[in-house]
């Protein structure tokens, strides 16, 4: 292997290896107590890409320079199993890691094409809302970088002029804070912690606790805001409830808990915001875990040889 | 006037549910125009209204929309005659209900990204519905009573 495929798999195996052991780390964490925690969408959305994010900081910031001060660049030399199958694993990673975040931008792209031409766009509080005629009560954002809200017009028709002034608030709410920018991320993040139970349990806190924050974002203490969102949420519900079998035949058991949870919680005092110390603390240790690798670069090179070498 | 069978079994509606996205701009527009008139054209009519396509082109386009199953067609003297198999309303509709079934699906699996105000619900919710709507009904009453 020349310099620059050995570096290149180098770094893929660095990759892999680190994703897959901070992965281990949260799944751990994550049945240890973490997931009794009380979380924002934020919070929970760092702790999901611990692993990808990390493994990329610490291969890029760390590994990387650790290679190239220390290893001689006219080196060549062949890659042991080990240091293959680790790299293999990355690259898998991160091509199934794609493919999942194409399929669903793909999926909500076909959505948007097909209601193109036949919507009907509306107006509700300066936020344009694209109107399509369909027996199923879709109120969503729907897209990635363009996304636009999406509400059939039975969902319209079934509630009050406020309620759905509420529910275009709730899904402005989730414009604003780029929720679905988010949910690629978490389609996209290639790592191990994305077939383990703990990663699962992550994207559906992750999930419930945007809907709250938008829920909150749009109402604010307003109580007459937050009746009228509660009572939209279970009108939508309600429609849900009475559509055809192929859509409930793809029901989630925690769903009515999610509506359940979202109206008991509009119906209660709003709660003052929280401040998010999570984020900083994690920004912090990276920031921390780089000094501190400067010094250690010619331990890592020695990881790195042991790596190359191991099974050869 | 012959009236022919259509080249496939399914019905237009089943065969446009796969998405409206399947119909190219062209398509559409010849679609449109046939349920603007609200009867049978030939190709020669429709031509009328493109008169910068060639006839062939707009021919193999009536084509393609009928072995869509989106078109039916009779003879007409020489020619074939198409008109749309139902109304725009309808088979669009379905066509997007398609869409809608398929990205729902997907989104209780994070399989595209979306973020609908309500996930699914089961039809056995009804009573948790109903508690929850009482509960809001009596916090209404209780706010209209504290404005009063």
């Amino acid at each position: 292997m020349t310099f620059s495929v050995i570096l290149f798999v180098v770094l893929a195996a660095a990759y892999g290896l680190l994703s897959t052991l901070l992965s281990l780390a949260v799944a751990a964490a994550w049945r240890l107590g973490l997931e009794r925690l009380q979380a924002s969408a934020n919070e929970l959305l760092a702790v999901r890409l611990i692993p990808a994010g990390g493994a990329a900081l610490l291969t890029l910031a760390v590994v990387l320079p650790a290679f190239l001060v220390s290893e001689p660049a006219q080196e060549s030399e062949a890659g042991g199993p080990l240091l293959v199958a680790l790299a293999s694993i990355a690259l898998l990673s991160v091509g199934i890691g794609l493919g999942r975040a194409w399929r669903a931008s793909w999926a909500a792209r076909a959505f948007l094409r097909a209601c193109g031409p036949l919507t009907r766009q509306s107006y509700v509080t300066g936020r344009r809302v694209e109107v399509v005629d369909v027996a199923e009560p879709v109120v969503a954002v729907v897209g990635g970088l363009r996304a636009r809200i999406v509400a059939s017009s039975c969902v319209i028709s079934a509630c009050s002029n406020e309620e759905f002034r509420q529910v275009v608030a709730h899904e402005s709410a989730h414009l604003s804070t780029h929720d679905n920018l988010k949910l690629v991320l978490l389609l996209l993040s290639p790592d191990a912690l994305a077939w383990l139970p703990a990663g699962a349990a992550l994207k559906i806190r992750w999930r419930a606790a945007a809907e709250r924050e938008a829920d909150e974002n749009a109402t604010g203490p307003d109580v007459h805001k937050r009746l009228a969102l509660a009572s939209a949420l279970i009108k939508v519900a309600r429609l849900q409830a009475s559509t055809s079998p192929p859509i409930t035949a793809f029901s989630i058991a925690v769903a009515v808990d999610g509506v359940e949870g979202r109206v008991r919680g509009l119906l209660a005092p709003s709660l003052p915001a929280r401040r998010s110390i999570c984020l900083w603390g994690l920004a912090a240790s990276a920031l921390l875990g780089l000094v501190v690798g400067i010094p250690l670069y010619g331990v890592i090179h020695q990881c790195i040889e042991t790596l190359v070498a191991f099974g050869r | 006037m012959v009236k022919l069978r259509p080249p496939r079994r399914s019905g237009p509606t089943s065969a446009f549910a796969g998405g409206a996205s399947r119909l190219g701009p062209l398509e559409t527009r010849v679609l449109e125009l046939l349920w603007h008139c609200n009867r049978a054209l030939t190709v020669r009519h429709v031509q009328g209204a493109f008169t910068d396509l060639a006839y062939t082109t707009l021919m193999t386009t009536l084509d393609r929309l009928y072995r869509k199953g989106v078109l039916t067609r009779r003879l007409q003297g020489r020619a074939f005659a198409y008109e749309p198999c139902c109304s725009r309303d309808k088979l669009l509709g379905e066509a997007i209900s398609g869409q809608v079934t398929a990205l729902l699906a997907a989104s209780g699996t994070s399989g595209a990204v979306l973020s609908t105000l309500v996930d699914v619900v089961s039809r056995t919710d009804a009573a948790l519905l109903d508690e929850l709507d009482s509960l809001v009904q009596a916090a209404r009453v209780r706010l209209r009573l504290e404005d009063t």
